[in-house]
């Protein structure tokens, strides 16, 4: 075993760069920027809404937990209790590793480097918070401004739905649609909106738009030319037709919908006559030989609750 | 005597023989019932107080006012649209006022497998004969059937399949197309207009109804509940605090909303409050005309065809309805986006819609989590996947029958039937995912029934474990009932109103 072993540390210094000795903090960087996007992201479809409150609680936890592990594992690869299995199936010594991280530094252990390892896992919770704090720096928004990145994103989800042009000649921007979404989601429970906004913010994240079209941009960013909404279009398809988004994606085109199909300017290109009271309908049949007089007054009904509100 | 929101400025506290939480088919009954028995009832309704004076047949400003979340509220993970009333008559002022009695088989079901008393279509025939006249029910005259409700006579007729008519609570309707937004005319003869108005007209100093006003929780001390906390939003989004104490306490809020309620106050009875949801799940068949249809101008729910559903079959199925929407709620199963769905959309007044109303197997769970608080944990069984797909195949067909030179399905990629050749279609693309369904019947939840150690409410509406607390919704049906569930909710209540009129003293204690 311990043959193989510096075998396989000579044939790995002799050839190959891989990651830094400083892994670790960039990886508790890392971890903490994706457990500060997660709570905050998907705190809201969890048992509730997360509250400012709970997301430190969680966060605190998590950090701890995070850090934890990252002192056990290392601790035990400096002292050389372990081997670290890079690249899988070769391995390296745990002291190796922490000292020249795959590089051909050719560090080996001292009470100098004992006393610099402790000094860098002392610093490994700083690392985590600073993850953290990059992954929440979006979220720091003020309502106002939240609500207006919100607005950007939903103009952008509608102008791609409903394009200018085509069978219907308006556009969403030609018939107020972002308006109306808004003046929709104002309409409904606060932690509803909540949810909501958090979920748009989700739809907009690189990550999720890296992962359907391969693109680090937000969504708001697809498609360099204004008139083309050929990526968001596929982006949007993309969420619609993944099984574990359909509740999501629901919502933002339901939203849509609601802000389009309900403008008159609409209604004329589709046939719909729209709302025809006080009148009675023009294809109102009252019945062989019925006719219609005096309009819905004339309905007469004993059983209406007319006049009966305070 | 109704108090909305706008007119409170303090915290209040109630006391009343009973209390009726919620005001639709079930609470609104239970209100009038229990008043004309003499008792002072408040009932507490989340949504707002709407007479027909605010109904003005604009999607845009009907739907977030008379739906519950503004009707944005789905199923997870399936994403199925669960529609429901939120306002003072809960969903019979946004239904299609379509009333089928419980189908006898359904009945059957409930008596043997259930185990409930006095459920069977003897029993129940006086409680729906004390409903229908009381909310003018009629079937749908020859002359009342517009084009789109013709289209699936038409094509049943060609395909020999049974149909017909179907039963409205409606008087002299005027025929507006709009009944998912409230009539304007108030010729639907929903919660709204009778029992509610008829409770202010009967018994105004003794039935007090609050709107705006959500319960929070129930008050419980041993095995009665003694109070109810529930909180009024007044004007400008302030809230108050409403403290009431009552005799005997009634959840009629709906089954997601009872099962909060209940869940909320710690009340868990067998485990099983919450559990066992059904939704009638429903995918929309839109046919392609080349005449103009204008399915919005008319009734838009008149017909039927029950060929393969229980009402014929005595077993599990679905019924096709013909049924219609204004653009918005229309274009929801219209699939895809951009110049497509426009190009579809386009054709709005050349199009016949057929729901497929699924009878579903009762799986869905209402589960504590999400920005909504509670949410509905619902998928398609295998088994209602393959009924469904049946389901949506006989909806085409009948569409072809009845001329349409194309049908498209709701798959959100788009699927499109030239005839009968392309019926596999639906079975290659399926329905577990990636299409648009539509629910308007959330039902079970707090299932009844005879074994007071597997279900949550007794035969009569009396929640196990508990000396005055009944559940009487549609929440309490141990299976999905197949068709409209409204007139079913109104029987029940009538049948549990009954029952507590003649057991007050044990239930309500001495007057």
């Amino acid at each position: 075993m311990h043959k193989s072993h510096y075998i396989v540390v000579e044939r790995s210094r002799a050839g190959a760069h891989r990651l830094s000795f400083l892994l670790d903090p960039v990886a508790l960087v890392v971890v903490g920027f994706i457990a500060g996007k997660a709570y905050y992201l998907l705190g809201a479809f969890g048992t509730t809404v997360i509250t400012r409150g709970a997301l430190k609680k969680g966060l605190a936890i998590a950090g701890a937990a995070v850090v934890a592990a990252f002192w056990v594992y290392s601790a035990l690869l400096y002292v050389n209790a372990i081997d670290f299995p890079w690249p899988f199936p070769a391995w390296y010594s745990g002291t190796d590793w922490m000292l020249n991280s795959g590089l051909p530094l050719g560090l080996a252990r001292s009470s100098l480097s004992d006393v610099a390892a402790v000094v860098v896992f002392a610093t490994y919770p700083v690392w985590f918070y600073a993850g953290t704090e990059l992954g929440l720096a979006g979220h720091r928004l003020t309502r106002g401004q939240r609500l207006a990145e919100r607005n950007r994103i939903i103009s952008q989800v509608v102008d791609t739905v409903y394009p200018r042009g085509g069978a219907i000649a308006p556009g969403a921007a030609d018939v107020g649609t972002l308006g109306l979404v808004d003046s929709l989601l104002r309409k409904i429970p606060p932690m509803f909106a909540e949810g909501l906004l958090v979920l748009f913010f989700v739809f907009d994240s690189r990550f999720f738009v890296l992962m359907f079209t391969g693109k680090w941009k937000r969504f708001v960013d697809l498609d360099d030319n204004p008139a083309d909404t050929s990526e968001k279009r596929k982006y949007l398809q993309a969420w619609s037709s993944n099984p574990y988004l359909a509740s999501a994606t629901q919502v933002l085109t339901v939203a849509a919908s609601y802000g389009y199909y309900t403008r008159p300017q609409v209604y004329k290109e589709i046939g719909y006559a729209g709302p025809v009271c006080p009148d009675l309908p023009p294809w109102y049949n009252p019945g062989p030989g019925a006719t219609v007089a005096g309009g819905p007054s004339a309905i007469g009904d004993p059983l209406t609750n007319r006049g009966v509100r305070r | 005597m109704i108090v909305t929101g706008a007119d409170v400025n303090n915290s209040i506290a109630e006391t009343a023989d009973v209390c009726v939480i919620g005001s639709g088919a079930g609470g609104a009954v239970l209100a009038w019932e229990m008043a004309a028995q003499g008792r002072t009832v408040v009932l507490l309704e989340k949504g707002g107080y709407h007479p027909r004076e605010d109904f003005n047949q604009k999607e845009d400003d009907m739907i977030p006012m008379l739906y519950k979340n503004a009707g944005l509220q789905f199923t997870v993970p399936s994403g199925i649209a669960v529609a429901q009333g939120s306002c003072v008559g809960g969903s019979t002022v946004v239904n299609d006022a379509v009333c089928f009695r419980t189908p006898d088989a359904v009945l059957g079901w409930w008596e043997d497998q259930y185990k409930i008393e006095d459920i069977g279509p003897a029993a129940m025939k006086k409680h729906f004969e004390r409903v229908e006249p009381r909310i003018s029910v009629a079937e749908v005259q020859p002359y009342e059937l517009n084009k789109n409700n013709l289209v699936l006579k038409r094509g049943a007729d060609k395909l020999g399949w049974a149909a017909g008519p179907n039963s409205r609570n409606c008087k002299t309707c005027r025929q507006c197309g709009n009944c998912q937004i409230g009539c304007y005319y108030g010729t639907k003869q929903s919660m709204l207009e009778t029992y509610i108005a008829e409770a202010e007209r009967d018994y105004g100093k003794t039935v007090k109804i609050y709107a705006d006003t959500q319960a929070d929780q129930l008050v419980r001390s041993g095995n009665r509940i003694t109070g109810v906390k529930a909180t009024i939003t007044a004007a400008g989004g302030k809230t108050f605090q409403l403290g009431l104490k009552a005799k005997l306490f009634v959840v009629s809020a709906g089954t997601i909303a009872s099962s909060q309620l209940l869940l909320e106050s710690g009340i868990d009875i067998n485990g099983r409050v919450g559990k066992g949801v059904a939704i009638h799940p429903s995918p929309a068949m839109i046919g392609d005309f080349q005449e103009e249809i204008h399915g919005n101008q008319g009734i838009p729910m008149a017909y039927h065809c029950h060929e393969f559903s229980v009402l014929n079959t005595g077993k599990r199925g679905y019924m096709l309805e013909a049924v219609f929407f204004a653009p918005y709620q229309f274009s929801l199963p219209v699939p895809g986006v951009e110049y497509d769905e426009k190009e579809l959309m386009s054709r709005y007044s050349h199009y016949a819609l057929i729901g497929s109303l699924l009878q579903d197997e009762s799986v869905g769970t209402v589960i504590k989590g999400g920005p909504l608080a509670y949410y509905l944990d619902y998928q398609l069984t295998p088994g209602d996947a393959a009924l469904m797909v049946e389901g949506m195949k006989s909806a085409a067909r009948a569409l072809f029958a009845a001329g349409a030179t194309k049908v498209l399905t709701s798959h959100r990629r788009r699927t499109v039937l030239y005839g009968e050749n392309d019926l596999h279609l639906i079975d290659d693309r399926g329905v577990s995912s990636g299409i648009s369904i539509g629910s308007g019947h959330p039902q079970g939840g707090n299932r009844m029934g005879g074994d007071a150690s597997a279900a949550v409410v007794d035969s009569h509406s009396k929640a196990y474990g508990f000396e005055n607390l009944f559940v009487c919704d549609a929440s309490v049906f141990p299976t999905s009932i197949g068709v409209n569930p409204q007139l079913t909710v109104m029987a029940l209540a009538t049948r549990a109103a009954e029952h507590i009129g003649e057991n007050w003293s044990k239930y309500g204690g001495p007057r």
